[in-house]
């Protein structure tokens, strides 16, 4: 065995996870070959170091935040992925560019919550949880739209409403209950509770089939969407951020005391058709 | 004597296999036996991996992830293993989160226990800097280094618990080796290695 046979072995010869007749060969080399056993002796001090790290001090919210997390997650038990739906119950599978255009949402959705985490929270941490779970979400609906649209429900207490009562659970008129522009139709209406904020998630279906996915938090936020590449126009007098995601535009914008967010737009003369709608 | 054979000493399969029939049941008090007795595993991971001041909610969502979803637990592995695979995932999941939003790094010092009028003693000093080159790691090596320096997972733990095969474990703790002397010698560590 050569010098770099043996470097290449010498990690899990060190770690005693060598077979023996192998290990036997190592331990001879070692035993001629300064270099090798060098770094062979320089492997064991850094064991040495790790193994005098201190044990850091545990967590001191522990358990009692954990079953908070718990119970909320006990109530969202019934919607989560393993639970067993009924064939006759099963909705329509969502479109692949429906799919693309709720990805996009959750996207835009987790940039805006970094930015209030950040502002109602007060620290960084939390809110990268808070985009993780989001990121999470988003994988998931790559594979599973549905599973990943009732986990979204489940993590803010989210809900399906009526038109009728989205109107009543804000202060401003939500999209849900305005006369959509042409080619449009509503689909889906849902309540999100936000750690900020409410949030309206509006539905509507275009004649073709596809879907823009409506946000509408309760308060007016700035744009950001952390290093995403943005643009900003202006739009009827609004200041719109927007976004490019997989063949679609992402847009933002703040009206009548609540921000807007809308995922899956096709371009701005649609943009400008949506802000005006949503005056 | 590392963490993983400590875990072994104070949790033996039956308890393991009774806490999990309990947590399943939706049992708090087996929840919480669990969650305790694991804690200091899945904590200790996430500092080293995260830093102190992110380490608790790594470690938060991690426990909330196994507990809603020990169903997926199918025991081909060992249960605390299992858990280092969801802890790690949170802590990878996380690093790349922060770098996207180009957070600061890591926070490390901050379980500093010496009087800081005092100089630094030559082990805070080794602390300091052995933390400083984990933190140049790239994560997933940092991941595998400390599931075996740390933890004391076997290679087929490691692999379980990082989703690669156990043929390229060694090959990556080779290089995670390699790569923090390479950082000890940048930061000026003279002692050993």
């Amino acid at each position: 065995m050569n010098c770099n046979d043996t470097k290449e072995s010498l990690s899990a010869f060190y770690d005693a996870e060598l077979p023996e007749a192998e290990a036997a060969e190592v331990r001879q080399h070692l035993s001629s070959c300064a270099e090798c056993s060098r770094q062979q002796k320089a492997f064991a001090g850094l064991s040495g170091m790790v193994q005098s790290l201190p044990q850091p001090p545990l967590p001191t919210s522990g358990w009692q935040e954990m079953q908070d997390h718990l119970s909320n997650a006990d109530v969202a038990e019934p919607t989560a992925d393993s639970s067993p739906v009924q064939p006759a119950e099963r909705r329509p599978r969502m479109s692949s560019r429906f799919r693309r255009a709720v990805m996009v949402a959750a996207t835009v959705a987790a940039a805006l919550l970094v930015w209030l985490g950040s502002e109602y929270w007060g620290g960084p941490s939390r809110h990268e949880l808070m985009a993780a779970d989001f990121a999470h979400y988003v994988e998931n609906l790559q594979d599973n739209p549905e599973a990943a649209q009732r986990e979204l429900l489940s993590q803010f207490n989210g809900r399906e409403i009526k038109p009728s009562v989205a109107a009543r659970t804000v202060s401003y008129q939500p999209a849900a209950t305005r006369t959509l522009p042409p080619d449009f139709t509503l689909e889906s209406v849902y309540a999100l509770k936000m750690p900020c904020c409410d949030c309206l998630q509006t539905v509507c279906r275009r004649s073709d089939g596809s879907r823009i996915a409506i946000f509408e938090y309760a308060e007016e936020q700035p744009a950001t969407y952390g290093d995403a590449q943005q643009t900003t126009m202006q739009c009827r007098d609004k200041s719109c951020c927007l976004i490019n995601a997989s063949e679609q535009l992402a847009v933002t914008w703040n009206d009548g005391g609540r921000q807007i967010i809308v995922a899956g737009v096709r371009d701005q003369s649609e943009i400008e058709t949506l802000v005006a709608w949503l005056e | 004597m590392s963490a993983a054979s400590n875990l072994s000493s104070d949790i033996s399969t039956d308890d393991v296999d009774r806490l999990l029939a309990g947590c399943r049941a939706g049992d708090r008090d087996a929840q919480r036996a669990l969650y305790e007795r694991c804690l200091p595993l899945v904590h200790r991971l996430a500092v080293r991996m995260v830093g102190l001041q992110d380490a608790p909610d790594v470690t938060q969502q991690a426990f909330l992830r196994a507990f809603t979803r020990l169903d997926q637990y199918d025991r081909q592995a060992k249960f605390e293993t299992w858990l280092y695979r969801l802890a790690v995932n949170e802590t990878l999941q996380f690093l790349r989160k922060r770098k996207r939003w180009n957070q600061p790094t890591l926070d490390y010092n901050e379980y500093e226990p010496a009087n800081e009028s005092q100089p630094l003693c030559a082990a805070s000093e080794q602390r300091e800097v052995l933390e400083q080159a984990l933190s140049r790691l790239d994560p997933e090596l940092r991941s595998v280094f400390l599931l075996r320096e740390s933890e004391g997972l076997s290679y087929r733990d490691i692999a379980e618990a990082t989703g690669i095969p156990e043929g390229t474990v060694g090959s990556r703790l080779n290089r995670a080796r390699a790569e923090l002397q390479d950082h000890l010698k940048q930061l000026g560590w003279t002692g050993e290695p």
